[in-house]
């Protein structure tokens, strides 16, 4: 479904990404971890086309995402959906308003049945009753869930999640977590988690890849990484302590 | 020393050619996928809310232009010609000018913060993302907006600065209201009225355009944001008066 080979990415000079090799099955939960700055924001962008690679090729549903038209991108982003580490909610829009947007825009579809999905989408991340509310009054918690809404609006295939928990608290953390677990399992969505909380790491994904020095490391699971005396388990370990 | 000149050469020739392909792509949008709603809703935001600060500006340059005008054309015997002088220079520099330097402090300023803003919290990424071109929902209505409000922000100022012009002329107790407008009537012409708005289309196109490639390459949170919007209004303002003397050659010699 989602497939990378010998990516490589670098931004003014220095090499981010180095003869990068993934493959991701349709219905995996996956996590991409590592520290900051290492490359795991640029891998979610690669797969959604906003960066293009220096080299090698990012097949998203068997096409070549950076060797097909503007429109065409635009056709595959619909089924991608993506939570941003900000949320990136549209300040000049209300809440209900950011949820139909891809709704309105891009799908043909009645007023009456985007109210209807709108409604159900604030119910999926648990926020019915605040489409009035604006973004800037919600908190981070609720800006992701929003987010998170959003990117749902247009039942996408594939979900990808940057940094979900990142800045929350406990309590938080783990609502998002249940969320992402709950969506993965109810609407059989391909899960992409990028973050390096561990306690998001171990909750959400079946596999576990370790982005280090550019290139990405052999997958763990959750069973065994905690256990693990590779480079995986000094970042697992480092992370607890 | 040359070295350095060389750098700030080849900066100033890519961003040129960077602002030149999105003036194309939006245009492109704007021609052949509008997004009417955003276009209507730009309109509204730049044009109609700009009108106050227009009208407040237009109304004091033409009271504080006649009055000069006023003393000293009396002194020479010539009030006749107050009307017609007053017309002239609102309609073909001073209306035209003074407007753009106002929108580009108020809507330039606003267009390279909102997407500046936009660009540095992940928005314009959010956007892409959802299947959406940037530039189409974002850019296009803008420059569309602009290039077609600022005109007529322009004629709107020229009328009010000539009625700020009969005020203190009338109130000078030495010009015929009649004699102000006949003298008006007598040196406007139609190409002069032509000339201002069409410079009108001219200054709204680039002020938008600036402004939206500033905001747009945007980078590093709020200091960014700030930057990106002092370099907007003050590209604008540059572009704006060499233009204008282009302008005034090409419309007005």
């Amino acid at each position: 479904m989602i497939e990378l080979r010998n990516v490589s990415k670098s931004f003014d000079g220095r090499m981010v990404l180095h003869d990068v090799n993934l493959t991701i099955q349709t219905g995996e939960r996956i996590a991409i971890i590592g520290t900051s700055g290492c490359g795991k924001s640029t891998l979610l962008r690669l797969i959604m086309g906003l960066h293009a690679p220096d080299a090698g090729e990012v097949l998203i549903f068997g096409e070549d995402i950076h060797r097909v038209s503007h429109a065409r991108l635009l056709k595959i982003r619909l089924k991608i959906g993506i939570l941003f580490q900000s949320a990136a909610l549209f300040d000049s829009m209300n809440v209900a308003a950011n949820v139909a947007f891809p709704l309105i825009e891009n799908f043909n579809i009645p007023a009456a049945r985007v109210i209807d999905r709108v409604a159900q989408k604030l119910e999926l991340v648990e926020m019915s009753g605040f489409g009035e509310h604006d973004p800037a009054d919600l908190s981070g918690g609720q800006r992701k869930r929003i987010g998170l809404a959003r990117a749902l609006s247009g039942d996408p295939e594939v979900m990808l999640y940057d940094e979900p928990t990142t800045g929350l608290d406990p309590i938080l953390s783990t609502n998002i977590e249940d969320l992402i677990v709950r969506l993965s399992r109810q609407l059989k969505v391909t899960s992409i988690v990028v973050t390096h909380q561990i306690s998001t790491i171990l909750r959400t994904a079946d596999k576990i890849y370790m982005m280090h020095n550019g290139t990405l490391l052999e997958p763990e699971s959750p069973e065994t990484i905690m256990t693990a005396t590779s480079i995986y388990g000094e970042f697992i370990r480092g992370g607890l302590s | 020393m040359f070295q350095y000149l060389g750098k700030r050469i080849g900066t100033f020739l890519t961003q040129l050619g960077q602002i030149t392909l999105l003036a194309g792509h939006a245009c492109r949008h704007i021609v052949l996928r509008p997004h009417v709603g955003q276009v209507f809703e730009q309109m509204y935001r730049l044009g109609v809310k700009s009108l106050p600060i227009t009208t407040v500006t237009a109304l004091f340059i033409g009271l504080a232009f006649a009055l000069q005008v006023v003393q000293e054309f009396l002194k020479f015997g010539a009030g006749k010609m107050i009307g017609g002088i007053v017309a002239l220079a609102l309609w073909r520099e001073l209306g035209p000018l003074l407007t753009a330097v106002v929108v580009a402090g108020r809507v330039g300023a606003a267009i390279a913060a909102e997407l500046g803003t936009m660009k540095v919290t992940e928005q314009v990424e959010a956007l892409e993302a959802m299947g959406q071109d940037p530039v189409r929902y974002l850019v296009a209505p803008r420059l569309a907006a602009s290039t077609l409000m600022m005109p007529l922000l322009v004629g709107w100022a020229d009328v009010v600065g000539f009625f700020g012009g009969f005020i203190i002329a009338i109130g000078s107790g030495r010009v015929n209201p009649y004699m102000y407008f006949e003298s008006a009537q007598a040196m406007l012409h139609v190409k002069d009225i032509m000339g201002g708005l069409v410079k009108g289309v001219f200054f709204g196109f680039f002020i938008a355009l600036i402004s939206a490639y500033m905001g747009l390459s945007a980078k590093s949170g709020a200091k960014g944001v700030g930057e990106v919007t002092t370099r907007a209004v003050v590209v604008s303002l540059i572009v704006i008066f060499v233009l204008n003397y282009f302008l005034s050659t090409a419309l007005f010699t």
